[in-house]
């Protein structure tokens, strides 16, 4: 017969029910307060630029005569502009070669070094990630001075077996001086993602192993691979969004490589090209628009390929 | 600061200001009619000329004298003696480069052709002309030397360039009057290559009509920004016009001043360049040339042409087209562009 009623409340007294609301309100604006730096410099620098970058895209821009407003004709001049599809079949090209050759690199290193406990592995990790924590800007001076003639090895360790050095910056193997570059930058970010994955993992699961008579590459192939298979896959999207966005290494080593890296070589460096060097803002934004779109298209399918299989089980 | 050859590029986005009206005629005295040439376009003039680029061609004494050459004084005379290097064993004679258009433009220029007409009172007309005679006649001149090997291929602003220079791979640099600052800044004619350098005029393409041509030279501009323009002109045309700053500048900066009282100065004439060993260069090869220069007309989209043409000595040393080809893609590839950017070729 007891009925719980409410007590009558006075305004603005200390209730249970309204200090709750005030407490989550107060949290709630606290919450927006700490993330209000990170949402201007976000809205800033990022936002922003974007859609004044979309708006210019708009317009077309020339030498002698006014601003011209053309909504999508830059798109449809960029989309058939050989130089622009030739940058892109360079990107892609490169990154079919690029990608896997990382990905194993990184992968087989990764799974000695794990196999490895010695100091020497240790010591091995730290080198092999060394490159990276090498500015990209300094690798790529570094390699062009190594490619040189003059300058780099090449010419005596190819003298020693009596050979002629290829000319890794020439315009017939610019493609492998850039993809030996790339590698040699990256391979040990990768490492250390998949050492990473790698420890992580169970090691009961190789004293089951073991037990049923698996040898140490039976267990790298059928265990471990396959339990890392989502650091893999972060490594792949990583890989693919950032070849397709090539441009440091080819800009840097664009004056020493005498002619076979041209200003639209890759998409990035021909958006620069157009934007930076022959002041036309308007086509270079596009330019990115467009190459946002092709990663944004190449990302979105891989990222839907690996989602339920989960990577490569075999 | 910007150099002459860029001034149309600017000009035509209106960046720049007009300073004519701050010329009055004793500065205009100061500097020949190539000089002002150079920084204007049309009427107009766009720049304050401070230091220019007469070329010459430098050559290595030690050797000349061990392969018994004479300074050539045609281009005719200069390959026989590059033949002639090579046969003996010697080094290259000179370099083919894809980075030194300017220098590719003046020299065909020198050998008649007008890449450009250009008149700002009609911004619309523009005259392009690469693929002539004279244009191709040159490209396939040097297509030819690097073809015999008598040539590098080097990209010329490069490490590699200089350590070759350095080395002595080169009997021969087709130059200006600022190589001495710019190579002995990075070290070449230093320790044992000191004083093997000397200053040439450069060779003719026609013995009996001399043209003398320039590579760079700079200009300290006005940007239509300015709300003083006056002021601004005012600072642009004084900064080297006192002796003293210009005594500094050839000495020290070593650059090639334009104003005509060092050009006629005994001292500028009769200075030893130490470069060049002692050699009076001055006298003998750069002011002729400076004064003898008339002045380009330089194209309004110069970052695009230079990298056309760059391109195209890149295909040429690739194999990827013979001279004359390549002298075609870039005319069809530089009218395109004009075209696209509103022009109406000529």
């Amino acid at each position: 017969m007891s009925t719980t009623t409410k007590q009558p409340q006075e305004a603005g007294s200390n209730s249970a029910p309204k200090r709750k609301l005030r407490t989550k309100r107060r949290h709630t604006v606290a919450g927006w307060l700490f993330m209000m730096p990170f949402t201007l410099v976000f809205l800033t620098f990022l936002v922003a630029p974007l859609f004044y970058a979309a708006y210019l895209s708009t317009f077309r821009s020339a030498l002698v005569g006014d601003t011209k407003f053309v909504l999508f004709d830059n798109y449809v001049k960029a989309l058939t502009d050989p130089q622009f599809l030739d940058g892109v079949s360079f990107v892609l090209r490169f990154a079919v070669i690029l990608i896997p050759l990382q990905m194993g690199v990184s992968l087989i290193v990764a799974l000695l070094l794990d196999q490895l406990t010695t100091k020497f592995a240790k010591a091995a990790r730290l080198m092999i990630f060394l490159p990276y924590a090498i500015p990209l800007v300094i690798g790529a001076i570094m390699w062009g001075f190594l490619y040189s003639k003059n300058f780099g090895p090449m010419g005596e360790i190819f003298g020693l077996i009596g050979a002629i050095p290829p000319d890794l910056l020439s315009r017939e193997l610019i493609f492998f001086g850039l993809l030996n570059l790339v590698t040699w930058q990256w391979a040990g970010y990768y490492m250390i993602i998949i050492f990473a994955a790698l420890q992580g993992i169970d090691s009961t699961l190789y004293e089951a192993a073991r037990i049923d008579g698996a040898n140490n590459l039976q267990i790298a192939l059928k265990i471990k691979i396959p339990l890392v298979t989502p650091a893999l896959v972060l490594i792949l999207i990583f890989a693919l969004i950032g070849t397709l966005q090539f441009f440091n290494e080819p800009q840097i080593l664009k004056p020493l490589a005498a002619g076979a890296i041209d200003a639209s070589f890759t998409p990035n460096m021909y958006a620069y090209q157009q934007a930076f060097l022959l002041g036309d803002f308007n086509y270079g934004s596009t330019i990115s628009f467009v190459l946002g779109a092709v990663v944004f298209v190449f990302v979105y399918i891989f990222i839907f390929a690996t989602r339920r299989r989960g990577g490569f089980m075999l | 600061m910007i150099e002459a050859d860029r001034i149309p590029n600017y000009q035509i986005q209106g960046a720049l200001a007009d300073i004519s009206d701050y010329v009055d005629a004793s500065i205009r005295s100061n500097f020949s009619d190539g000089a002002w040439n150079d920084v204007s376009v049309g009427a107009g003039i766009y720049g304050a000329p401070i230091d220019g680029g007469p070329m010459g061609m430098i050559y290595r004494t030690d050797v000349f004298e061990t392969y018994d050459i004479t300074p050539p004084t045609t281009w005719a005379e200069y390959e026989t003696a590059a033949e002639t290097v090579k046969a003996a064993g010697g080094p290259l004679f000179g370099n083919f480069a894809t980075d030194a258009q300017a220098a590719i433009m003046a020299l065909q220029i020198q050998n008649g052709a007008t890449p450009f007409s250009y008149d700002p009172t009609n911004p619309g007309d523009i005259g392009i002309s690469l693929n002539d005679t004279a244009s191709k006649g040159v490209l396939e001149y040097w297509a030819r030397l690097s073809e015999k090997g008598l040539v590098g291929t080097t990209n010329q602003f490069t490490p590699e360039y200089i350590a070759g220079m350095i080395n002595g791979d080169y009997a021969t640099e087709i130059s200006a009057a600022w190589a001495p600052g710019y190579l002995s800044g990075a070290g070449v004619g230093a320790g044992d290559g000191e004083g093997k350098w000397a200053a040439a005029p450069i060779p003719q393409w026609d013995a009996n009509n001399p043209v003398a041509i320039n590579w760079g030279g700079s200009a300290f501009s006005v940007t239509a920004q300015s709300s003083q323009p006056e002021l601004a002109a005012k600072v642009a045309l004084g900064l080297y016009a006192d002796d003293a700053s210009l005594t500094h500048g050839w000495e020290n900066q070593i650059i090639f001043p334009l104003n005509q009282q060092v050009l006629g100065s005994s001292e500028f004439n009769d200075y030893e360049v130490p470069f060049f060993g002692g050699q009076q260069a001055n006298k003998e090869v750069f002011v002729p040339a400076a004064n003898a220069y008339k002045g380009f007309t330089y194209s309004p989209f110069a970052q695009f042409y230079y990298e056309a043409l760059g391109e195209a000595v890149a295909t040429i040393h690739a194999g990827e087209a013979t001279a004359s080809e390549a002298a075609d893609t870039m005319q069809s590839r530089v009218a395109a562009y004009a075209t696209e950017q509103g022009f109406t070729v000529k």
